[in-house]
């Protein structure tokens, strides 16, 4: 009997300490941002929320917005009920005459804030919104563009090039309130009328506010 | 001897899953700047934050600029939300002209608004208004603006 202990006793000893020395297991690599001002933007095809698959490629020759959304998101909820992303999505499809697309991205992971379909859904009959909310539950196309806040705008030009990335105005209180000395811009407004314009965007870039993207790693 | 053998298996079965993690500690929350919450009843709270008149706030003379104060306190895991356009939107009251809508300063889980006025009378001066106010954890932002008022002693002017 006294054998046997010490047997399991050495055993359990190497095994532990073998475990112990045991060399970390190799970090799994985060996807790096692809997205940048002036190149390709990376395609991608997501399910919309009928489970329709919407492929950016297939838009080329138009100019595309992407939203990334989070129903959520206190930030997203004023910038839908009073600040600039109410009906500003309507306005820039009709005044763009079929040559503007408007696709919300939610890359919320499964059981993370605004993920679920059916507050997806919802949220698309209280805003009224005509445009498809996509989902990007692994979140590589949000991690692909960088997008780390909601909301967080993204236009691309007809021949699909990043032209703007950035927040959706100046006034970081989502309420069109807090835009410096007054004077409220809506950034994604102004980059779709200057590529329409066939023109430099002027403000290319401009930092995101709103909360962060609820990746689900 | 079952007993002994049950208890070491036990033992290394423990120490073999704690190694097993690759090096990689379980992180607590993080607590953020541990600012002590103001004490007595806030102006302002819910479970993730409160708002309390400044305890010190500057002396204040009749005709001559004040500044009221107001500290945020971020509770619990949330702290303030550096990026957000904090504002006091004042509302009208007797004798008092505030000029703007205030400066905030955020300092980890406390942030202070300082707010410019004037008064044309002795005695206490009220401020009050919407306090538009953002605290974040690291899973959600709260975005809240709660009507308060408060009182600030006034001295005559020196004659």
């Amino acid at each position: 009997m006294r054998t046997t202990l010490f047997v399991s006793l050495a055993l359990l000893s190497s095994v532990s300490a073998a475990l112990a020395e045991a060399p970390a297991a190799p970090k799994q690599m985060e996807p790096v941002p692809t997205a940048e001002i002036g190149k390709l933007a990376p395609d991608f095809t997501l399910p919309d929320l009928d489970g329709k698959q919407v492929k950016l490629s297939a838009f080329k020759g138009k100019t595309v917005v992407l939203e990334w959304f989070n129903p959520g998101c206190p930030f997203v909820k004023k910038s839908h009920s009073v600040g600039s992303l109410v009906e500003t999505a309507k306005k820039a499809v009709t005044a763009g005459k079929g040559n503007v697309v408007w696709l919300a991205i939610n890359s919320g992971g499964a059981g993370k804030q605004g993920a679920a379909l059916e507050d997806n859904k919802v949220a698309v009959k209280t805003w009224s919104l005509a445009h498809p909310v996509l989902r990007d539950e692994a979140g590589t196309v949000g991690k692909a563009y960088g997008a780390t806040n909601t909301p967080h705008m993204f236009v691309i030009d007809p021949a699909g090039k990043l032209a703007y990335m950035g927040a959706i105005d100046n006034s970081p209180d989502a309420e069109r309130k807090s835009a410096p000395d007054g004077k409220l811009i809506n950034y994604v407004e102004s980059a779709i009328a200057d590529v329409a314009a066939k023109r430099p965007v002027k403000i290319a870039t401009s930092k995101a506010y709103g909360c962060s993207v609820k990746y689900a790693n | 001897m079952r007993t002994e053998l049950l208890a070491l298996l036990a033992f290394a079965g423990c120490k073999c899953g704690s190694e097993s993690t690759n090096g990689i500690q379980a992180s607590s929350p993080a607590t953020g700047d541990k600012a002590a919450a103001p004490s007595g009843p806030p102006l302002a709270s819910k479970a993730y934050f409160r708002v309390d008149a400044a305890p010190d706030q500057p002396a204040c003379q009749v005709d001559a600029p004040c500044e009221a104060q107001l500290i945020l306190t971020a509770l619990g895991d949330y702290h303030v939300n550096n990026d957000y356009p904090f504002k006091l939107v004042a509302e009208a009251t007797p004798n008092v002209k505030v000029d703007g809508t205030g400066t905030f300063s955020p300092k980890g889980k406390q942030g202070t608004m300082a707010l410019p006025f004037r008064t044309s009378s002795a005695g206490t001066a009220k401020i009050a208004g919407t306090f538009k106010l953002s605290v974040c954890n690291d899973e959600n932002c709260q975005i809240e603006s709660p009507k308060i008022a408060f009182e600030i002693p006034v001295r005559a002017a020196a004659r």
